[in-house]
């Protein structure tokens, strides 16, 4: 009985001993851990000896392309990696630029209302699921309430957007910008009202801003500006593009005839019919989101066959583009959905883009379409979108080329850095990679 | 005598009204020699640079190596493919798309419902679906209620029904589970009820069929009354038709497995097969049950945070003959293929994944003698590719039903 409290002395004080070396041995080995992995990601990486689809020019057999902190130094033909650059093996695989998803819902976001920044979420399973397939930066807008297969909600007016890396795991990689674009819903009944009250508004928005610039210019207090006319101000302030999403040809011409009015730039969502009046799109520099495939779960029999003077969805990119229309294939549709229907989500845009090749479109052009093209509607072709000195290190390793529907991201890399690889990850572990079994 | 004349003159009549009606008569159908660069037979491989002879609206003969000097024999006109592919027309064993209106949900159990009466030839979706290379669809009621009655095996060509005309009854429809739990309330909202109503009406059906072989084989003095309700039963029960049942997962499957096959001694094919139903594989194959998986491809599997390719954990479970569907319109009818391809982005091999939608397919419906690959004597349901069907860049050029054209991108705009 009397060794019993000496006892336990002693062990407490081995105990107490033991957890402080537990906690300052496995603190220091963290914070050692911490800052040669950082030490590690902020190195210099080569890829070697991939074909290398840079997008912004040809096609670059036995390529190289090496990046340092994040931004792309070198792309070249048979170039040796620099000293001390982690090497990627690239023979008999395909490197090309991240896809950029122009519009997606829910994306990497755990929000459906107020600012997007607040609501990112970088464990999103959608989020490493989008990834995983290739896709690097999307424009994020909230999931609707409703969303059904593939969470395809309308994008309504005045809708939040920003533009987010999936830098997965890693909150601080992931805003570029915020808003990423303004979003305007045309009126659809009682049009003439409803067009009058418009303009008005608009007209409005113009007063205000020329208040606005005198009393900056006068120091003087500015005008208050009211919420209804916000986003009218917004689209006339042109810091980024107004989508638009015209049911018709009618309500296209009055969308371009807004933009030249007031001044501000325009990008289509899904114009249905524009085809037609492409030509005149492409001399208005009026870009186009369009889809490859058409409405699904039709039952309507005398519905389109798309024969003479249709044009079938899947000819739609081919047609713009040929036109000279600035042209990014949306995914079949904008959210990603687990129920299983395949290829037609946001997720599967390298499939959207094939079925695009399909319309007429060349690999080269559907590629852009999915890349750089995006970036370019967002505002964000100076960082994203192809493989160029400079720009940001957002690149794919592929098992075979982007467009192949065989074919599987191995490795994905955002900011420099490797947030996807296919061995690691147990998204696809139970696909296999070659089908020779 | 006025009689008499009025008499001739009707005749004469009758006989004008009449000419049309024998000029209008095909003469007999073109023939055709189809060249390409690929031909993919699918039993026999892929011939390099073969010809498709085709005559009477049946493939004549094959001629795998034609040599430079080869010319057509006298009569058959040349279309000469190039490079491109030449493939059979695909086999869709899951559509709703050839008329509309398919659930009729007052009784939870309709054998005497036949889609047959509601097809409606030419009609644009068909079109559309000739444009993905599907040549043959069956064509079957909706999953609204527990058996949704009878579906018609058509041709997406033709310039009436009974050109279109494959077979009918195809097969009968039950719904095991899911969509019918829709109407809610009534018997038949839970699965206890279902089965119940399943088994009772194949009972019926299968005393009915029993007490008719009985009368024709001469083992019973009574005459069976006809019950044209049960009719279609007979057939049914003498496997001269399927059941095609929408059935997905395991708990569902083991129910077809038990209920359908075991008990009824149906022929049984599984036309959904999605969710966790791949995990019965070895139980379905050795039943020699084909699975048409579909419109799912993929599961997302919580507990291992992956994706499982549908398709292909069958395949690998044991059915070697594994095809898919697209239950149109849920995907488009033309986009049949593209769910092969997307069975094959998941894991499944190629060859099995074109196989699954063409030759296993009509082996499901028992119209392997007749569809479903390039050999002599089959139907002459023959697609031009631009190349290899499955990838999504590559379109139709052309599509053959029954040896006439039916869509040609030469002539009219791509469609798909």
């Amino acid at each position: 009985m009397s060794m019993k409290p000496r006892a336990f002395r002693v062990m407490n004080f081995l105990a107490a001993f033991s957890l402080a070396m537990f906690f300052s041995s496995a603190v220091g080995s963290q914070e050692k851990k911490d800052k040669e992995e950082e030490k590690k990601k902020s190195s210099v990486h080569a890829v070697v000896g991939a074909t290398v689809l840079p997008v912004s020019g040809p096609m670059v057999r036995r390529g190289t392309v090496t990046w340092k902190d994040g931004k792309i130094l070198e792309v070249g033909a048979e170039l040796d990696p620099p000293e001390g650059a982690e090497v990627h093996k690239g023979k008999g695989l395909y490197v090309c630029p991240g896809f950029v998803s122009v519009v997606s819902m829910g994306v990497g976001i755990a929000t459906s209302s107020g600012n997007i920044r607040n609501g990112l979420d970088p464990w999103d399973r959608e989020l490493a699921i989008a990834l995983a397939s290739g896709i690097t930066t999307v424009q994020a807008l909230p999931a609707p309430f409703f969303g059904g297969f593939g969470q395809d909600g309308p994008l309504s007016g005045g809708a939040n957007s920003a533009i987010i890396k999936l830098t997965r795991g890693d909150l601080g990689g992931m805003l570029v910008r915020e808003p990423a674009m303004n979003y305007f819903s045309l009126p659809t009944r009682q049009l003439e009202l409803n067009y009058f009250l418009m303009r008005e508004r608009f007209n409005q928005a113009k007063k205000y801003l020329a208040g606005r610039a005198e009393a900056r210019a006068k120091k003087a207090k500015e005008p208050k500006l009211s919420s209804s006319l916000k986003l009218y101000v917004a689209v006339l302030e042109n810091t980024r593009p107004t989508v638009f999403s015209p049911a018709n040809n009618h309500e296209v011409k009055i969308v371009l005839s807004l933009s030249k009015e007031y001044g501000f730039d325009v990008v289509l969502n899904e114009p249905k019919d524009a085809w037609m009046m492409a030509a005149e799109l492409a001399a208005g520099n009026v870009p186009v989101l369009v889809k490859s495939r058409g409405r699904d779960f039709d039952f309507n029999t005398t519905g389109p066959v798309f024969e003479k003077g249709q044009m079938a969805p899947v000819r739609r990119p081919a047609a713009f583009a040929r036109a000279g229309c600035l042209v990014s294939i949306l995914p079949y549709r904008r959210g990603i959905s687990l129920s299983g229907l395949a290829g037609r989500v946001v997720a599967t845009v390298d499939v959207d883009a094939a079925f695009a090749v399909r319309g007429g479109m060349s690999n080269e052009d559907a590629l852009e379409a999915i890349t750089l093209n995006p970036a370019r509607i967002l505002r964000v072709d100076d960082r994203l979108g192809s493989i160029e000195k400079g720009k940001d290190a957002d690149l794919l390793i592929l098992s075979g080329h982007p467009l192949d529907y065989r074919s599987f991201v191995l490795k994905a890399f955002i900011n420099g850095k490797l947030y996807y690889e296919r061995d690691k990850s147990r998204i696809f572990r139970e696909v296999p990679l070659t089908r020779d079994k | 005598m006025i009689r008499s004349r009025n008499t001739v003159i009707l005749l004469l009549a009758l006989s004008v009204c009449a000419l049309p009606l024998c000029r209008g008569e095909e003469p007999t159908a073109p023939k055709w020699a189809i060249r390409g660069g690929k031909v993919v037979t699918v039993t026999k491989g892929t011939l390099e640079g073969a010809v498709v002879l085709v005559s009477g609206g049946r493939i004549e003969k094959l001629v795998a190596a034609p040599g430079p000097g080869w010319k057509p024999p006298a009569g058959y006109k040349l279309i000469d493919a190039g490079e491109r592919w030449i493939v059979p027309g695909f086999v869709e064993l899951h559509s709703h798309i050839a008329g509309g209106d398919l659930n009729d949900m007052v009784y939870p159990v309709n054998p005497g419902f036949r889609t047959l009466d509601n097809i409606m030839p030419r009609n644009a979706l068909l079109k559309r679906a000739q444009a993905g290379g599907v040549t043959t669809a069956l064509f079957i009621p909706g999953s609204g209620t527990n058996m949704g009655g009878f579906g018609t095996l058509i041709k997406t060509a033709g310039k009436d029904l009974s050109e279109m005309l494959v077979r009918f009854p195809g097969a009968l429809k039950i719904a095991q589970g899911g969509n019918p739990e829709r109407r809610g309330g009534d018997i038949g909202y839970s699965r206890l009820g279902m089965n119940w109503l399943i088994r009772n009406a194949l009972k019926e059906g299968k005393l009915y069929t029993e007490a008719w072989d009985a009368w024709e084989a001469d083992k019973t003095k009574k005459k069976p009354l006809r019950n044209p309700r049960l009719e279609m039963f007979r057939g049914l029960f003498h496997k001269e038709y399927p059941v095609v049942v929408h059935t997905q997962g395991y708990h569902l499957i083991l129910s077809t497995l038990r209920i359908l096959h075991d008990e009824m001694g149906l022929w049984v094919v599984i036309d959904h097969g999605t969710f966790d139903g791949f995990e019965l594989a070895s139980e379905v194959a050795k039943r020699g049950i084909q699975v048409m998986n579909g419109p799912r491809e993929f599961r997302w599997d919580n507990r291992r945070g992956g994706f499982r390719g549908l398709a292909y954990e069958w395949y690998r479970g044991g059915i070697k003959t594994i095809g898919v569907n697209t239950d149109s319109p849920v995907v488009p009818a033309e986009e049949l293929i593209h769910q092969a391809s997307m069975a094959v982005r998941f894991g499944l091999k190629e060859d099995v994944a074109l196989a699954g939608i063409t030759i296993h397919a009509a082996r499901a419906l028992g119209m392997e003698k007749r569809l479903g690959s390039l050999e002599a004597g089959k139907d002459a349901d023959i697609v031009i590719w631009t190349g290899d069907p499955l990838d999504p860049r590559q379109s139709v050029v052309l599509t053959m039903v029954n040896g006439k054209i039916a869509y040609d991108t030469s002539k009219e705009p791509q469609r798909f």
